[in-house]
């Protein structure tokens, strides 16, 4: 296999603008540090990185890093941010393989990667047990070597760095010498091995503790009745179920029937046009109970927003008793070109107890389509900013519509989300 | 879309199936640093968004953890001792102004 390949560490500070020019041959993230493609500024710089990478007809070869990174990040984040890359060799090792595919077994392992990152060469490192590696779905075991043959060869980490350029037959032009040919077995004496101290102790610790990895917690408010039928489900998918329970929100696609959105859309229509005045339909008041509001023949409340299934949410976090606060309307008509920015829906709060918003979508959202936008992760932030995005922080307006953090659609086309106020939102 | 605000008027604890909360909570001494695991809501409770630089996840850190404590009634709950620490040392002096 004949490649070009460097190794080409993105500092944390890297922004993408300090890339341009530079002589990427190829890029792989630090194992030492893993931090660079796990937070912005460093994750563009290393997306840019491998962009220039690939116009330059280089291998692209990508170390995660850090199964803790991963775990912290969630699958879903890791893989959406990385398997569009482009990535010619992935090199994660056995407890990074196991957070990112669920399965344990080495081979099962990489062959799962290889379909996550289709066309890569997966070498998954396995320390003293050797490696594995797949492409394409097929992967097979390379077995590792003894400590007497690596300390014969003045290696102690040999395993570790050896068995990707064992697969891949790799050179480094830096050096202009092969740290591996291709198809020679880990340990070969031809080898030359870098040396080093092995592994620092908390890192073994970690290994023996981190059994558990690619486990997903069901733990917290995310499970309901939606059905009515006495079980309760974890309403969001597992891979995603997690990271939604931190980040402030949680989204239920598809819980109310279309008819039921179709009367509800007429209805919200109806109430918008008479917005303010006296002849708006089943105005409420600041306090009225939330089981009293919107009484029949209202769609919007009696039949949706107090549909069993919503009914079931609304209790698990707020209470029968929850009390309406305020409500409105969000509708932007094709080719609107304002919006509102982002701002916090609340003055600063230091209250533990939280309200909740519920944002109930009655028909399909697409991501360019002007749906309300909401930044994951700031409902507990004490601050009261609007204009938040201006600050640099984060980007969050999309062509002059607000874009929102996902889809809102389902196969029904309508969804409903719910989460605690506080957070930094456009609509 | 519409949006409507509801305010809670009584504790919001423990309100949803906490059937598997024992089985989930982190031990006392989870640290990401020293011992953890990954199956258990502490590391949940560590997810990084993009927008978050080390400092303002650690301030998260602690905010998830007040919340959690009030979500199921467990004053002593902590992620990576960062509550901890500081109850340790609070008898030992004044707090500087």
């Amino acid at each position: 296999m004949n490649v070009r390949w460097c190794r080409a560490t993105v500092p944390t500070s890297s922004s993408p603008s300090e890339l341009r020019g530079r002589p990427f041959a190829a890029l792989a993230t630090s194992t030492s540090r893993p931090g660079r493609f796990f937070t912005d500024p460093p994750r563009s710089a290393a997306r840019a990185a491998a962009e220039i990478a690939r116009d330059g007809s280089a291998t692209l070869s990508l170390d995660p890093g850090s199964f803790q990174m991963i775990g912290e990040m969630g699958v879903d984040h890791f893989l959406a941010v990385t398997t569009d890359l482009g990535v010619d060799i992935f090199l994660p090792n056995k407890e990074e393989g196991e957070a990112l595919t669920g399965e344990t077994d080495p081979e099962s392992i990489a062959a799962a990667l290889s379909e996550r990152f289709a066309g890569a060469m997966i070498v998954l490192k396995l320390d003293a047990d050797g490696g594995a590696g797949a492409r394409d779905g097929l992967a097979t075991h390379v077995a590792g070597v003894g400590p007497e043959r690596r300390r014969r060869h003045g290696c102690r980490r040999l395993v570790r760095r050896g068995v990707p350029g064992a697969l891949a037959g790799r050179r480094r032009p830096d050096r202009g010498r092969p740290l591996r040919e291709p198809g020679v077995g880990v340990g070969h004496p031809a080898h030359r091995c870098p040396t080093g101290a092995g592994p620092p102790p908390a890192r073994r610790a970690r290994r023996r503790l981190s059994r558990g990895a690619g486990r997903r917690s069901t733990i917290g408010p995310n499970r309901w009745d939606v059905r009515g039928d006495g079980h309760e489900r974890v309403v969001d998918d597992r891979r995603d179920g997690d990271l939604r329970r931190t980040r402030g929100f949680l989204e239920f696609p598809g819980v109310i029937p279309d008819d039921l959105s179709a009367a509800a859309t007429d209805e919200l229509h109806a109430i918008m046009s008479t917005w303010g005045s006296a002849n708006r339909p089943f105005a409420p008041s600041s306090g009225d109970g939330w089981d009293e509001i919107y009484p029949e023949p209202s769609a919007v409340e009696k039949r949706s927003l107090r549909h069993p299934s919503v009914r079931r949410i609304v209790d698990s976090l707020v209470g029968p008793e929850a009390v309406f606060d305020h409500d409105f309307v969000h509708f932007k008509p094709a080719g609107d070109p304002g919006f509102q920015p982002l701002h916090a829906d609340a003055i600063i709060d230091p209250n533990t107890a939280f309200d909740i918003q519920i944002f109930y979508f009655p028909h399909e959202v697409h991501p360019d389509g002007g749906g309300t936008g909401f930044v994951p992760g700031t409902h507990l932030r004490r601050v009261h900013e609007t204009r938040w995005a201006d600050t640099g922080t984060c980007a969050a307006s999309d062509a002059g519509q607000g874009r929102p953090v996902r889809s809102w659609s389902s196969t029904t086309g309508c969804g409903t989300a719910v989460w605690r106020t506080r957070g930094r939102s456009i609509g | 879309m519409y949006k409507i605000r509801l305010n809670p008027t009584r504790p919001q604890v423990r309100r949803w199936d906490t059937s598997d909360l024992e089985q989930r909570q982190s031990a006392s001494n989870d640290h990401i640093f020293a011992t953890f695991d990954l199956a258990k809501i502490g590391m949940t409770l560590r997810h990084r968004e993009d927008w978050m630089g080390e400092q303002d996840h650690r301030l998260e850190l602690v905010a998830r953890a007040d919340l959690w404590r009030y979500l199921t009634g467990d004053t002593e709950f902590d992620i990576d001792w960062y509550h901890s620490r500081l109850a340790r040392r609070a008898p030992l002096g004044e707090v500087a102004s």
